[in-house]
């Protein structure tokens, strides 16, 4: 990892784990990086309104509903031009954040909110209530870790429920699934990396941003 | 359910799937993320919720009891 790769692996045999009515994806994710320190880390994981620069395309808008002492609420809209490339999701997070000491850091952040529309950006666009869908993504939860050792650690480890697949379609989903997961843990941190980066170079970057809200 | 397909990409054939999330995937998921939160420390009390010698915050100890 110290040489800039990007290590990315499901979590636990089965993956993703059977539950009634829905498949559990648990997947990790870690970079390091040089020069970076957690201050900057967390300066650049919850510039909630820089997520829709630093993460797309998937992310195509982003906001900070609320901002408090060590817990905010922000918005997302995703769009998945992988598997429907019609479909977006709308969602509102809770992140906690929790400074273990000068060397570690981490954030834990879940959906409260997650609502799908249909044919995005088209003249019949419609959004649906919440928990009817395709079920493409029912449920989020991540864990952001940071650890300071000669330059910066970044961990994501992401939880996400989805509906079933039918077993005579997983020979055909599974591949798009795992290829989805990995593409995005590597954007994710990706962006990560270089608004970091960018962020320990000139946190006026991120003095910009902030002054968006 | 409804299920119907539709014409996918030349590099991802696309599957559209509707359907409504039942409570026991609920309750499958609130569990399965219970479990993580608690594995993640493993110096949790159930008592006082320790990390450490540092008690934790309470959002994490919502994160490992279930959800508000």
């Amino acid at each position: 990892m110290r040489d800039g790769q990007i290590v990315v692996s499901p979590i636990g045999p089965g993956n993703p784990t059977r539950v009634p009515g829905g498949l559990i994806h648990h997947w990790i994710g870690a970079n390091f990086l040089p020069g970076a320190t957690i201050d900057d880390i967390i300066a650049v994981v919850r510039d909630y309104v820089r997520h829709q620069v630093m993460y797309r395309p998937t992310v195509i808008a982003s906001n900070a509903i609320d901002r408090g002492n060590g817990e905010d609420r922000l918005s997302l809209l995703c769009l998945n031009r992988a598997l429907w490339s019609r479909v977006a999701l709308t969602g509102d997070y809770q992140a906690s954040h929790f400074r273990v000491d000068a060397k570690r850091w981490y954030s834990i952040s879940e959906t409260t909110r997650l609502q799908q529309i249909d044919n995005y950006g088209q003249p019949d666009e419609r959004i649906l209530p919440q928990d009817v869908g395709t079920g493409y993504i029912w449920r989020l939860q991540s864990i952001v870790r940071a650890q300071r050792d000669g330059g910066a650690y970044v961990e994501i480890e992401a939880i996400a429920l989805s509906r079933d697949i039918p077993s005579t379609l997983r020979w055909m989903v599974d591949p798009i699934i795992r290829r989805v997961s990995r593409n995005a843990f590597t954007a994710f941190l990706r962006g990560t990396e270089a608004a970091t980066l960018s962020e320990a170079e000139d946190p006026k970057n991120a003095a910009a941003s902030l002054s968006l809200r | 359910m409804q299920i119907s397909f539709t014409a996918g990409s030349r590099s991802a054939p696309s599957v559209a799937f509707s359907e409504e999330l039942k409570i026991e995937t609920v309750q499958a998921w609130n569990q399965f993320t219970r479990d993580v939160c608690r594995r993640m420390q493993p110096h949790l009390s159930t008592a006082g919720y320790f990390y450490g010698s540092t008690k934790l915050p309470r959002e994490h100890a919502r994160c490992v009891t279930g959800k508000s």
